[in-house]
């Protein structure tokens, strides 16, 4: 319990400094929102004015931040300029979208990841570790976006897979099966570059933690108890060898979230990202922050779920050993 | 019981797709030990002892020789054959610490080659833990704890009560009493020898220290360069070392009055 608070307390204390921050450094940018506006001769000094106050954006930073605050606690994340509708309204089927996304590519490139980690680890030096160390490597130096292009260029030439957006023309009229249906196909290409994206890193890590933990004498114990080498693999190295791993979980959601970000502009994919990058271009501040805060939210939940994993997954943090 | 004939490995290691190192790690090794009796391989760092002591247990493949235990030779078993005739040679490992599987606790760690080979009951495996335990002197309330709580030398009784529970006939301790305190040491000595009289244990101890191997063992085999360079009864080889090797492990040991 005393743990769930403390890390319910370093959430709340890092999304408040996420927050002052995002809010300083947007409000020192040169330009807002209206500022383009203003370079329109038709619109006159007076009704600038008149806007500028009507979107708050005449009064200080620290008045602007205060009231944002004030909201913000009541869960009002403000109001989008671009969408003239509530932040979280904007934000609320993107962070869906977004996650329809993330949430198979991490749990597609993590079963991926330690299988292939584990296999590598178990044959170290033979030819499946070599086409593993070769496959990753090679995916480590292509960038995000070559992966991108090469599957949107498969998709469009084989015609097998749809090129973009989430849904097909005409989705309101499919049934639930033929919706969810025409969801997956979309996210099929998205999906698969996110996985290839964070995947490489993930089997590294999984090799190298396994390679480690096989060499401990309690692993070369229970070869000499008889134990076979599925089993001591299976039941023994990996147990022993996912502290580091479930660690890493959590940061591999944010390093997603950032792979994600371009994957979606990529794909046009309605998620957190064209949405950000939108809202960037437009100045459209709170939209922006409110994205910001979704992003330090969704890894400090990533974190969480780490803890919770290593507590339910290594006896010695239940029994409170060091 | 125990018979080694011609036992061999060489190490590569490779330096290039071209060139490699070849370190001969034992050389033609051969001994025999009878059921109870116990043997120590002595030897500077490099001298094979514990390559051999690895080979015993199929931890590391020799190149060639044999390992005959009774009428069975251990290096021409495989699979299930294999893992079931291995576990009559035991290993307690130097680093304690590292030498148990961290998530489990003693009581796991104790019965780890019991659950391994899911011969017996958990209700049978928590009784001769209990009984185990107590046996290599340590507290049965003790077995809930992790090994990581216990000290150096309760973590090698427990290493004991391990191998005691894997009713290995051989048991192997690699530098296993090199870590210990003096009195700590000579607690667990005490422990092995009056453990071997009961139950006709046969032990092959691995250590540097010579002195330390007398006490312990019946014979002493003293390796260099991957061979047994000299192997005789351990009063004999202390008191008229015949190979240099033997001469300079034994001239290493301080003399009593030196300690002082």
């Amino acid at each position: 319990m005393r743990f769930l608070l403390n890390r319910a307390a370093n959430a709340i204390f890092l999304l408040f400094g996420v927050s002052i921050l995002s809010f300083l450094l947007l409000s020192l940018a040169p330009g807002d929102y209206l500022s383009e506006m203003q370079m329109n001769p038709q619109i006159s000094v007076e009704t600038m004015a008149a806007l500028r106050h009507q979107y708050g954006l005449d009064k200080p930073v620290p008045v602007r931040y205060a009231h944002w605050l004030a909201g913000a606690v009541k869960g009002d994340l403000g109001f989008s300029f671009a969408y003239n509708i509530p932040v979280t309204k904007v934000l609320g089927s993107r962070i869906l979208n977004t996650l329809v996304l993330a949430v198979p590519a991490t749990i597609l490139a993590w079963i991926i990841a330690i299988v292939i980690g584990i296999v590598s680890a178990a044959k170290q030096g033979k030819w499946e570790d070599h086409v593993a160390g070769a496959g990753t490597t090679t995916l480590l130096i292509t960038p995000d976006i070559l992966i991108a292009l090469a599957f949107l260029w498969f998709a469009l030439r084989s015609g097998y897979l749809p090129v973009g957006g989430m849904v097909s023309l005409g989705f309101d009229e499919l049934t639930t099966i033929q919706k969810l249906k025409d969801i997956a196909s979309h996210a099929a290409i998205p999906v698969t570059v996110l996985v290839l994206s964070i995947i490489p890193a993930l089997i590294r890590h999984v090799r190298a933690t396994m390679i480690e933990t096989l060499q401990s004498p309690f692993v070369r114990a229970a070869q000499a108890h008889g134990i076979s080498r599925s089993r001591l693999l299976l039941r023994y190295v990996f147990p022993a060898a996912a502290n580091p791993l479930i660690s890493l979980f959590g940061l591999s959601i944010a390093n997603l979230l950032g792979v994600g970000l371009i994957t979606e502009v990529m794909m046009s994919w309605p998620g957190m990202g064209p949405l950000l990058l939108e809202s960037v271009q437009a100045r459209d501040l709170y939209v922006v922050i409110g994205s910001i805060l979704v992003s330090a939210l969704v890894l400090q939940a990533g974190i969480f779920l780490s803890d919770l994993l290593l507590v339910a997954c290594d006896p010695r943090i239940r029994r409170g050993v060091r | 019981m125990l018979e080694v004939i011609g036992l061999s490995k060489t190490y590569t290691r490779r330096r290039s797709t071209h060139a490699a190192d070849s370190i001969k790690a034992l050389n033609s090794v051969s001994f025999s030990l009878n059921a109870g009796s116990s043997i120590a391989l002595v030897g500077e760092s490099g001298s094979g002892k514990s390559t051999l002591a690895a080979c015993l247990c199929r931890l590391v493949e020799p190149d060639s020789g044999q390992i005959l235990l009774g009428r069975v030779d251990l290096l021409q078993l495989a699979g299930a054959r294999l893992r079931r005739e291995r576990k009559r040679i035991h290993m307690v490992f130097q680093d304690s610490a590292t030498a148990f599987n961290p998530s489990l606790t003693a009581a796991q760690v104790i019965c780890e080659p019991m659950l391994i080979s899911r011969e017996t009951s958990t209700t049978a495996q928590a009784e001769q833990a209990v009984q185990l335990v107590e046996r290599v002197g340590l507290a049965a309330d003790s077995l809930r704890r992790s090994p990581m709580e216990f000290s150096g030398g309760q973590r090698q009784r427990l290493a004991i009560a391990r191998a005691l529970a894997a009713n290995a006939e051989i048991i192997i301790f690699d530098e296993s009493l090199s870590g210990l305190d003096m009195s700590v040491q000579a607690d667990v000595a005490e422990l092995l020898l009056s453990m071997q009289t009961e139950l006709n244990l046969t032990y092959i101890f691995v250590s540097h220290d010579i002195e330390l191997a007398a006490c312990l063992a019946d014979e002493i085999a003293v390796m260099s360069a991957g061979r047994i360079v000299e192997k005789a009864p351990s009063t004999q080889i202390l008191k008229s070392p015949g190979h240099a090797q033997t001469q300079a492990l034994v001239s290493a040991v301080l003399p009593v009055e030196a300690r002082a």
